[in-house]
C-alpha cells in the first residue's frame, strides 16, 4: 500500500520533471559530450571532424598566445582581488555612515553596473583615445609629457582594461558589501563599544569575520567575472596591441570563430573550465572557513 | 569628371599575369569589403534600366533556364549589402532581371552586414537550413564540405577571370565566381602632396623621403585604423608582396623553400618598423578603426591611406556626408628600393550556389543575372572592378584610373596571406607581431612561424 503510493508520487515527480529533464539534457549534457570529443579532434567547424588524440591539448601548451592570454587573465583576477574588493568594502563602509547624500551617491556608484558592457566599451573607448577627452584634460593641465594612446600602447593598454573594470564593477560590489553590513545587528555594536572596541579593531574583529558572507560571494562573482573577462577588451582593443589585452575567453573566442579552428578552440574551453573549477573552488573553501556566526 | 573605362581589358591583361599558383579563400572573412561597403554611396543615379538591353551576349542566362510561372522564394544571403542607394539599386537591379524570367518568384535578402554574416551562413549550411545563393569568401571550403552546387557548366565560367579560378574551384571544378576582385594601394591628398612640391613616389626611399617631408609639415604621413585589424593585414599583405617579390611565396612556405620566418615577412616587419620608428603613423593607430581613418585623411590630417579600391568612391560619399573640403584622391602601389611593385589582387565578394537548394536551377539563374553587365555594373559603379570579363564600368573618380593604370603596368599577385594559402592563426600572430612593432615593442616570427606548422595541415593548397 504504502510503497504504491511512493510509486505513484514517484511517478508523479517524475512526469513533472521530465520536461525539464529532456531540456537539460539536450541542451546541456550533449553539447557538453560533444565538446569533449570534438576537443580531440581536428575541425573547422565545416568539414567532419577527424580524431587527433591529445594533439590540441599538446599544442595549446606550447601556445605563446594561450600563456599570454593566461597570464593577463591572471592578472586581472588578482587586482580584482586585491584593489577591486577591498575598494568595494572601503566605498561600502563609507556609504554605511549616516551621509547626507547617501541615496545619492549609492546609486551614483552603482549606475554602471545597469550600463550595458559594449556601451561601456564604446563610452570608455572614445574618452581614451589619443584624441579623447582624457589626453585633452591632460592637455590642459599643462601635463603634455603624459600624453598617451591609453589603448594602443604595450605598457598601459593592460592597465586602462582592468581601471575600466574597477569603475564597473566596484559599485555592484559595494551593493553586496552594503546587505552585509546592513544585516549585522546593533546590539554587537553596542556591545563592542562598552568593550571600547573602536575604529581599526572593531572592524578587524567584529564587521569583517561577520560580513565574511559578503566577502565569499564577491570575491567568487569577482574572481569568476575576471576569468571569464572578454567583452570589454573585444570591443575596446580586440586584445591588443599585440597581445596585451589578450585574455582567455578572447583567445578562445578567436581560436574558434575568426581562425575557424573549433576542435582547437573547445580544446581550450575545456582547459579553461578545468582552471576556473579549480580556482572557486579553492577560494570558495578558503573564505567559507573564515564565516562565523553569531 | 567623369571617365568611361574598358576596366576589364586592363584588369585581364594583369590578372593573367598572376600565377595561377593559389588556393583557396580564408576561414576568415576579411571584412575589407564588408566594411567598405558600409560607407560606400557612390553611386548618385545608378540607373538599371537604362542598360537593361545591353545584357552581354556571353552571359545570356536563357540557355538552361528552368524559367516558369512557379511562385517561390530564393533567398540569398550577403555580408555587403547594406542600406545605402548603391546596395539598393543593385538588389533592384537583379531582382527586376530575375522577375523577367520567374515572374512569380519572390527574392529573400538574407543580409547581415559585418562578420557575423559568415558565422551564421556556415551555421546555416550544418543545419541543412543555408541560402539559396551564398555570398561567401571560402568556396574551396565550402566545396570540400559538399554544400556548394558544381556550378562548371555555368555559361558565364568562360569569362571569369582566370586568375580567380583558383579561388573558386575545389579539385578542378568550378564551384563559385567572383562578381567582384579587389587590389590595394596607397592613396594619397594630391593637394597637400602639390602644397609640398612631393611628386607620387615610385620606390621604397622616396615614400619615405615624401614621408618626412610631410611630416616635417606638422602632418600625419600616413594614417592606419589598426583597431580593425583586417587594414593592418592587408597593409602587411602589401609589405611582403613587395618585400619577397616572389607571386607563389605561400606555396613555397608550404613546399618548405621559403621559411615563414624568412627574409619576406621579417622584412615586411622591418619597413613597418622603419615607419613606426620614424613616427610616420598617426599616434593612435593602433586605437582607431577605418572609418575614422576616413575622416583622418579626408579632413587633411593625413596625407595617405593604404587601402582597396573602394577609397575614391568611399571618399566622395564622406565629403559630401561630413561637410569636409573635397580633395583629388590620388593614387599610387607600393614599390621596393628599386622601384619594383607586386600588387596583391583577389576575389572580394564570391558567390557560390547551395547543392541542397530546393530551386537549383533558379539559383543558378540568379547567380548569372547578377553577373550580367546591366547588373553586375551597378554594383561596381565607382567602387569596384569586375571579377568577369567584357563587363563596362563607369568610374567618377579618377584615382580609379589611377588604379587601372597601375594595375596594367604593374606586376601581380593573388594576395598574399589572406587568400587561405597561409593559416589563419598564422595570419593572426603576423597582425599581433605587426602591433607590438607600431606600438614601439620588439618582437619575432616565432608565433607566427609555430602557427603554421601547427595548422599547415588544415591548408587545401591549388
Amino acid at each position: 500500500m504504502r510503497t504504491n503510493h511512493m510509486r505513484s508520487s514517484y511517478l508523479h515527480a517524475l512526469v513533472f520533471v521530465l520536461p525539464a529533464l529532456v531540456i537539460f539534457l539536450t541542451f546541456v549534457y550533449y553539447p557538453f559530450l560533444s565538446s569533449l570529443y570534438y576537443s580531440f579532434t581536428l575541425w573547422d567547424g565545416i568539414n567532419k571532424p577527424v580524431f587527433i588524440g591529445f594533439q590540441n591539448y599538446r599544442d595549446l601548451f606550447h601556445d605563446t598566445l594561450v600563456r599570454h592570454a593566461a597570464l593577463n587573465t591572471l592578472y586581472i583576477v588578482v587586482f580584482c582581488a586585491i584593489i577591486n574588493n577591498p575598494l568595494s568594502l572601503f566605498l561600502a563602509l563609507l556609504l554605511h555612515k549616516p551621509l547626507k547624500m547617501k541615496s545619492f551617491l549609492r546609486t551614483a556608484f552603482y549606475i554602471p553596473v545597469i550600463l550595458s558592457m559594449v556601451v561601456v566599451s564604446v563610452i570608455w573607448g572614445n574618452l581614451l583615445q589619443y584624441e579623447g577627452v582624457v589626453n585633452a584634460v591632460i592637455e590642459k593641465l599643462g601635463m603634455g609629457a603624459l600624453l598617451h594612446d591609453w589603448l594602443g600602447e604595450l605598457s598601459t593598454a593592460l592597465i586602462a582594461v582592468i581601471l575600466i573594470n574597477v569603475w564597473y564593477a566596484t559599485g555592484y560590489g559595494a551593493v553586496i558589501y552594503l546587505a552585509g553590513l546592513a544585516s549585522i545587528p546593533t546590539e554587537i555594536y553596542e556591545a563592542a563599544l562598552i568593550d571600547r572596541a573602536e575604529g581599526w579593531t572593531k572592524f578587524r574583529h567584529i564587521t569583517l569575520p561577520l560580513i565574511m558572507p559578503s566577502v565569499t560571494i564577491c570575491t567568487f562573482l569577482g574572481m569568476v567575472g575576471s576569468l571569464k573577462f572578454f567583452d570589454l577588451p573585444y570591443v575596446l582593443t580586440n586584445g591588443g596591441p599585440g597581445d596585451a589585452t589578450s585574455t582567455l575567453a578572447l583567445v578562445i573566442y578567436d581560436f574558434a570563430f575568426k581562425n575557424g579552428t573549433f576542435g582547437y578552440a573547445t580544446a581550450a574551453g575545456i582547459l579553461f573550465m578545468v582552471l576556473i573549477l579549480l580556482l572557486t573552488t579553492v577560494q570558495l573553501r578558503y573564505t567559507r572557513r573564515r564565516e562565523v556566526e553569531y | 569628371m567623369n571617365k568611361k573605362i574598358g576596366a576589364t581589358g586592363s584588369l585581364l591583361a594583369v590578372l593573367s599575369l598572376l600565377l595561377a599558383a593559389c588556393g583557396n579563400n580564408a576561414n576568415s572573412s576579411d571584412s575589407a569589403s564588408e566594411n567598405a561597403n558600409a560607407n560606400v554611396n557612390a553611386n548618385k543615379n545608378a540607373n538599371a534600366s537604362s542598360n537593361a538591353n545591353t545584357a552581354d551576349a556571353s552571359t545570356d542566362t536563357n540557355a538552361a533556364s528552368g524559367a516558369d510561372d512557379e511562385s517561390f522564394t530564393l533567398k540569398v544571403g550577403a555580408w555587403f549589402l547594406d542600406d545605402l542607394p548603391q546596395s539598393k539599386d543593385f538588389m533592384a537591379a537583379a531582382e527586376q532581371k530575375f522577375k523577367a524570367k520567374y515572374p512569380n518568384a519572390k527574392i529573400d535578402w538574407d543580409i547581415l552586414v559585418g562578420e557575423k554574416y559568415f558565422e551564421k551562413m556556415k551555421t546555416g549550411l550544418a543545419s541543412g537550413d543555408g541560402d539559396d545563393v551564398i555570398f561567401n569568401q571560402s568556396v574551396p571550403d565550402l566545396a570540400k564540405a559538399g554544400y556548394l552546387a558544381d556550378l562548371s557548366d555555368q555559361p558565364w565560367v568562360a569569362n571569369m577571370l582566370e586568375a580567380t579560378k583558383p579561388t573558386e574551384s575545389y579539385q578542378g571544378k568550378i564551384y563559385g565566381v567572383a562578381q567582384t576582385v579587389a587590389t590595394f594601394g596607397v592613396f594619397y591628398n594630391k593637394k597637400i602632396f602639390a602644397d609640398l612640391g612631393i611628386q607620387p613616389p615610385t620606390t621604397w626611399s622616396e615614400l619615405m623621403a615624401a614621408s618626412d617631408k610631410i611630416k616635417a609639415a606638422g602632418i600625419t604621413p600616413m594614417v592606419g585604423g589598426f583597431k580593425d585589424q583586417w587594414t593592418l593585414n592587408y597593409l602587411m599583405s602589401g609589405l611582403a608582396e613587395i618585400t619577397g617579390q616572389n607571386p607563389s611565396l605561400e606555396a613555397d612556405f608550404y613546399s618548405g623553400k621559403a621559411k615563414v620566418n624568412g627574409p619576406e615577412l621579417q622584412g615586411a616587419l622591418d619597413k613597418l618598423a622603419e615607419m613606426a620608428s620614424k613616427g610616420y603613423f598617426n599616434k593612435s593607430a593602433l586605437s582607431i578603426d577605418w572609418p575614422q581613418t576616413q575622416i583622418e585623411f579626408g579632413s587633411g590630417k593625413a596625407a595617405m591611406l593604404y587601402q582597396g579600391n573602394w577609397l575614391p568612391g568611399v571618399m566622395a560619399q564622406v565629403f559630401k556626408d561630413k561637410g569636409l573640403e573635397p580633395f583629388e584622391v590620388g593614387f599610387f602601389p607600393l614599390a621596393d628600393d628599386n622601384g619594383k611593385a607586386l600588387m596583391g589582387v583577389g576575389p572580394d565578394h564570391s558567390v557560390s550556389v547551395n547543392a541542397n537548394s530546393k530551386h537549383l536551377q533558379a539559383a543558378k539563374d540568379f547567380v548569372a543575372v547578377m553577373l550580367e553587365q546591366d547588373v553586375l555594373s551597378v554594383n561596381l559603379q565607382n567602387v569596384g572592378l569586375p571579377g568577369i570579363k567584357g563587363i563596362n564600368v563607369t568610374y567618377d573618380q579618377p584615382a580609379m584610373t589611377d588604379i587601372n593604370n597601375a594595375l596594367q603596368s604593374q606586376p601581380s599577385t593573388l594576395h598574399q596571406l589572406l587568400m587561405g594559402q597561409f593559416p589563419q592563426s598564422a595570419l593572426d600572430a603576423y597582425a599581433r607581431a605587426a602591433e607590438k612593432i607600431i606600438a614601439g615593442g620588439k618582437t619575432d616570427l616565432t608565433e607566427t612561424s609555430a602557427n603554421y606548422d601547427k595548422d599547415k595541415a588544415t591548408l587545401i593548397m591549388p
